[in-house]
């Protein structure tokens, strides 16, 4: 888990989601790389983000596109986020002896411009939250960190800057994160992308 | 380790390996050439256990033949590198090859591309990479001196560099140094 490091947080505000990552591609102790988030967009209003193995991130992310393109042709409809939880779940359960060492976030945007945030450890046991979710080598101070900052009915603009505050704070003193940040801020209008500039070390 | 240092330029890429094959403290071939080409303008180098090597870098040269062979499109270096990317992670959990590679080509339309793979299956896209215990003393001389869209001749000047410094500071005694520059 953590042997690529990285961190994730999802922000729910008011009809509006936020979902930041760091940058950092590291083999343990050695940074590698400076630009690689670990977001994925899965259609207009969803992303999926994931910390732990990047091998595994790339191997469950090119699983979930086919299984999304599979639904959408099947049923001839965009995925609604709980759904794609709900299968992303399953799949992972299925690898329960070989697991994939991933664990995934998915954020999305109801039909009724309600967020709606998700996690998922290893095994796809999920937990939902209404504020926000983190995963990643600094989730312990992430958690804190958000707590502390996080307020209900937050707008598009005030998001952004919790969100990157909180990024920014918690990956700071982690050693495993950083290098860079990425936010991806989803509202009603579209998706917003915005680079983060943050300590290089 | 082997050790690879490869950096990209403006319609250039350029490729520096070590040529010796060890077996435990001795030196067995002074001479080895480690970069193996798979289709047109793209190269490979692997590794890692001298074993897995071998039929790893087999194994991937004949597939992507054959697979060129069987849809009649010749592979890009994206695709390559995600195809060698797919079967390092399929065999992570069912034979684990312990190898890593770098695979440097050349496509009409993006010009020259650097992948990383590593042998948990991390693909990376990079402008310059180093494999091998040398990647702890040259990538930060890298960071420090690399631009890019760089000429030839600095390009090789920065390599030239790069070897300096392990011959200076690296423990294991890297005989000569094998330099895949193509002008593409």
């Amino acid at each position: 888990m953590e042997y690529n490091g990285g961190c994730v947080i999802a922000m729910g505000g008011k009809n509006c989601l936020a979902v930041a990552s760091d940058l950092r591609f590291g083999l343990e102790n050695f940074t590698q790389g400076l630009n690689t988030p670990k977001m994925f967009r899965i259609n207009q209003k969803m992303f999926i983000a994931m910390t732990g193995l990047l091998g595994d991130i790339a191997t469950l992310k090119q699983v979930i596109e086919y299984k999304l393109s599979l639904y959408s042709t099947k049923e001839s409809k965009t995925i609604r986020p709980l759904i794609l939880v709900t299968m992303l779940s399953l799949f992972l359960y299925q690898n329960r002896f070989s697991p994939f060492v991933v664990e995934t976030i998915v954020a999305g945007l109801n039909e009724n411009e309600k967020p709606l945030i998700c996690t998922m450890d290893v095994l796809g046991a999920t937990s939902f939250s209404s504020k926000f979710v983190v995963s990643g080598t600094c989730s312990e101070s992430l958690y804190g960190i958000c707590e502390n900052y996080w307020k209900p009915g937050m707008e598009p603009e005030e998001l952004f800057k919790t969100i990157s505050n909180c990024l920014i704070l918690g990956s700071n003193r982690d050693c495993l994160s950083g290098w860079g940040g990425m936010v991806h801020i989803i509202s009603t209008n579209g998706v917003e992308t915005k680079s983060l500039k943050t300590r290089m070390d | 380790m082997d050790t690879v240092i490869s950096l990209i330029g403006r319609n250039f890429g350029i490729l520096a390996i070590d040529t010796i094959s060890p077996r435990s403290i001795f030196i067995m071939k002074k001479d080895l050439n480690k970069c193996v080409e798979i289709g047109k303008n793209k190269y490979l180098i692997v590794s890692g256990l001298p074993g897995d090597v071998s039929q790893f870098t087999d194994f991937i040269q004949k597939s992507v033949q054959l697979n060129s062979l069987k849809t009649g499109i010749p592979f890009s270096t994206h695709s390559v590198a995600n195809f060698v990317r797919k079967e390092l992670s399929e065999c992570l959990r069912k034979n684990p090859v312990k190898v890593n590679l770098t695979i440097l080509g050349f496509d009409d339309s993006i010009g020259p591309s650097l992948y990383f793979i590593d042998y948990l299956g991390n693909l990376q896209r990079m402008n310059y990479c180093v494999q091998g215990h040398a990647s702890l003393l040259v990538f930060s001389l890298l960071d420090r001196h690399f631009k890019k869209e760089m000429d030839i001749k600095p390009a090789i000047g920065l390599l030239v560099k790069c070897i300096g410094v392990l011959k200076n500071r690296f423990l294991i005694n890297q005989v000569g140094f094998f330099n895949k520059n193509n002008r593409f």
